[in-house]
């Protein structure tokens, strides 16, 4: 029957691709995106692959129903129910029981229809058209509907989000249809609308909650209703009876037990406290490959990485960073490629894309490490009796930026570390913010980079913005990386802009992508956590065999 | 005189010594200095420097107590942790012996306005305790050894302040003190060559006391991420770092923070012994 379920769904996710992906594949640059219709077993339109992670079925080979999914998580929450609140992989991660994304990915990294059932861009008309499905009901009880989709995303525009500033104006010409109206064309304006900004809260609660009530108590169109989140403790969710595809969810309730320390967390897992640990820090993943057990997640999980990375400041011009010299010196005399391997969790890359998608450039020559090479551009930009550098990073980046430091030494580089908290770093990081020297810090990993880019190296950015440059050719490279309508112009411009960002200006420095881990009971089935994305999962379709 | 002095020493140290435990103290406080002192030629590893390839190793032959998260020897870094730990505490202790005693000395002496000038500046600082104290300068002071160094020595004031004030108030009318001011002695020499000397003993007890106390205080204040700054070695920075390990090299966590614990144990039992000695009414309740 899950061979059924599978295949069911495989051929769905083939007919919705036909239509092409957005860009302008398909006529008159206008494509469309749609769900098949057709349902799997459970009325489940299923993206591809998404929760079937190879485990055996039960002894008779039916789903089982019933049971409570305990989900070890290590990171803070603090926002969970409030459209573009939510910004961390965590904080998605958990909101996902109760609030559905209009859209989701499938294995290929493409964007298919979830809670919408079709959507359509069209470059020349400079609008995205999403249509929705009707007598769908969020868990109060009101409808979702085109109104829904219009104040969820003005909402996520108005908490200073910039992923969907391109939608200048929204409207709604029935119940079931929504359209976006670009300021100019962008093609990742899908990805954005549907993914980012598309996980639909219900309007009529959040307005009448507030924005500190509603936070805190997620109400959406999801396979299961928000009941308690416990600070620092647990999120716990139980089973929608009324969701809208038939004889889902199977299971009674998901928990989300919020344990911050490696030991602790990794101890419960192994005493069958916990049923599944998906996002983890390398201590766990070390303590895993100590005890002999292996990470569930998938090989293809390409979506919503994490990269780990060195952020020049580049603008204090009091600041030995401000000078190309001493970045590319600093890139140089660190060993990237051993000091990932050496830090586990992580796979090598060059540059701020992810090694074999269709962004990552071969072109990027990188910095591999050469200490004579670091010397001689010391030397150049003034520095041949050796250099003090910052590295400004949290308390918990102290491993990075040590063994950074010793590679610097070699060189001639003393790095000097600074801890900041959060709120500092979010500072200097922040629109206003700058720093001297380097960050130590992580920002998001994922196919599409030219929207990553633009929110860093532009004016309009929102990260880093302060301390890097923006250049006239880099601006230009990603301004038509997000305008291009062929995929081939779309990879063109982007792998310019990564070849500028490494090797013309050397502005960042990728330390590696954080792999995806999923240690997971055997019992545990369907879960699609670390399957096909890091954030995106499939509470709906999970079940228990214990 | 000479003699009479070296039988004094010889009579104080055999008080000291007499139970078995002050001599277990000085042993663990002689090792740490020793092995402070004598880092470098006590290891054939770098402290600073790790091997990328040899990360959270478990003990073994080369490394006697395993390796950390960047490949450095623990057991090193161990050893130049304890020149840390001793040269904040000793430093720290003395920076705030010597505010605090001066502090102490001059507003019981002169009393009136200076006394209540100082009296509230202490009670203000005796309202907070050390260790918050000790976060909320760091927030001003910054990081590293020097900063840490201040901060620990002004949270500790107050102590010497106000064991200082007792002591004073308690000598400075008695009468060999006021037969040197009637013969017209400085105040100055008053304080520093009659009243000071004999204040001296429970100084020397609390002094003593407080070192361990200030390298617990450091060592905490590491583990909370207000310490110095890495790569220099630092036992609470060490139990902070190791206590996540401690599944795979439970070592790395565990061996500094016994290191905290015999040294502070060792000047804890080391001032408790002196308070004995110099103390002939508490002689024998250790």
């Amino acid at each position: 029957m899950l061979t059924a379920v599978l295949a069911f769904s495989l051929a769905a996710c083939g007919n919705s691709d036909s239509g092409g992906k957005d860009a302008g594949q398909g006529s008159g640059n206008a494509v469309q995106q749609e769900s098949s219709g057709e349902k799997n077993q459970g009325g489940e339109v299923n993206p591809d692959g998404a929760g079937n992670q190879g485990e055996a079925p039960s002894a008779d080979g039916e789903i089982q129903t019933g049971g409570v999914f305990k989900i070890g998580f290590q990171a803070p929450i603090v926002n969970l129910g409030w459209p573009g609140l939510p910004a961390s992989s965590n904080e998605l991660i958990v909101l996902q029981p109760a609030v559905e994304s209009l859209a989701r990915y499938n294995t290929a990294g493409e964007l298919i229809p979830w809670l919408c059932e079709s959507f359509e861009t069209d470059a020349d008309a400079l609008t995205l058209t999403v249509k929705l499905p009707q007598g769908v009901k969020f868990h109060d009880g009101t409808d979702f509907n085109a109104e829904a989709v219009k104040w969820n995303w003005e909402t996520f525009q108005a908490a200073g989000r910039s992923e969907i500033a391109v939608i200048e104006s929204i409207e709604c010409p029935d119940d079931t249809t929504v359209v976006a109206h670009m300021s100019a064309w962008d093609n990742t304006v899908a990805d954005n609308a549907l993914y980012h900004a598309g996980f639909m809260f219900s309007p009529a609660y959040c307005q009448e909650a507030g924005q500190d009530a509603a936070n805190a108590n997620p109400v959406g169109t999801g396979p299961y209703k928000f009941v308690e989140w416990q600070k620092d403790v647990k999120v716990v969710y139980e089973k929608y009876e009324d969701y809208r595809i038939e004889g889902q969810p199977y299971m009674d309730g998901i928990e989300f037990e919020l344990i911050i320390d490696s030991n602790t967390i990794a101890t419960a897992y192994q005493a069958g406290e916990i049923d599944s640990l998906p996002v983890v820090d390398p201590n766990i993943k070390q303590i895993m490959d100590a005890t002999g057990e292996p990470s569930k997640a998938a090989d293809s999980v390409s979506g919503g990485s994490s990269i780990a990375m060195v952020a020049y400041g580049c603008t204090d011009e009091d600041s030995p960073t401000s000078k190309l010299e001493v970045r590319q010196a600093f890139a140089y005399a660190v060993n990237w490629e051993e000091m990932c391997q050496a830090l586990g969790g992580m796979y090598y890359t060059n540059q701020w894309a992810i090694p074999g998608v269709w962004s990552y450039s071969e072109e990027v020559k990188g910095y591999p490490h050469d200490v004579e090479k670091a010397k001689e551009l010391l030397a150049k930009a003034g520095y041949q009796d050796g250099v003090e550098i910052t590295a400004h990073c949290l308390e918990s980046e102290n491993t990075k930026a040590t063994m950074m430091q010793q590679y610097a030494a070699e060189a001639g580089i003393t790095l000097k570390i600074d801890n900041w908290d959060q709120a500092r770093s979010d500072e200097a990081s922040g629109i206003n913010g700058n720093w001297d020297g380097i960050i130590i810090s992580a920002g998001r990993a994922d196919t599409e980079t030219a929207s990553i880019y633009g929110r860093s190296f532009t004016d309009e950015g929102v990260r880093y913005v302060g301390g890097f440059l923006h250049p006239k050719d880099l601006v230009e490279a990603i301004a038509n990386a997000r305008a291009a309508r062929t995929e081939e112009e779309r990879a063109s411009y982007t792998k310019q802009a990564s070849k500028m960002i490494i090797d013309d200006y050397c502005m960042m420095s990728p330390i590696g992508i954080t792999s995806a881990t999923l240690y997971q009971k055997d019992y545990v089935h369907d879960s699609g956590i670390s399957q096909i994305h890091t954030i995106l999962w499939t509470p709906e379709a999970c079940w228990l065999s214990k | 005189m000479e003699r009479k002095k070296k039988k004094k020493g010889a009579a104080f140290l055999g008080r000291l010594f007499k139970r078995k435990i002050v001599i277990l103290a000085a042993i663990f406080v002689v090792f740490f200095v020793i092995t402070a002192v004598f880092a470098p030629l006590l290891t054939p590893h770098d402290p600073y420097k790790g091997d990328m390839l040899q990360i959270l190793k478990r003990p073994s032959a080369e490394h006697w107590l395993g390796t950390d998260e960047v490949g450095r020897d623990v057991l090193t870094r161990i050893f130049y942790g304890a020149r840390t730990s001793l040269v904040i505490g000793v430093v720290s202790v003395l920076i705030a012996a010597v505010i605090g005693i001066l502090l102490g000395l001059v507003s019981a002496y002169y009393g009136g306005a200076v006394n209540l000038v100082v009296s509230r500046i202490i009670d203000v600082l005796m309202s907070l305790p050390s260790l918050m104290l000790a976060l909320a300068l760091g927030m001003v002071f910054g990081r590293g050894m020097l900063s840490l160094m201040i901060i620990l020595g002004i949270s500790t004031i107050p102590t010497y302040t106000r064991i200082m004030h007792g002591q004073v108030l308690s000598i400075k009318n008695q009468d060999y003190i006021l037969a040197e001011k009637v013969v017209g002695a400085e105040n100055r020499r008053v304080l520093f060559s009659h009243i000071l000397p004999n204040c001296f003993s429970p100084i020397l007890v609390v002094l003593t006391s407080n070192i361990g106390g200030t390298i617990l205080a450091e060592s905490s204040l590491s583990f909370l991420g207000m310490g110095i700054n890495p790569p220099a070695a630092s036992w609470g920075a060490m139990v902070s770092a190791g206590c996540s390990k401690l599944l795979i090299n439970p070592v790395y966590g565990i061996a500094p923070g016994l290191c905290v614990w015999l040294l502070v144990y060792g000047f804890n039992v080391l001032g408790d012994g002196l308070r004995d000695v110099l103390d002939p009414r508490l002689r024998g309740s250790l």
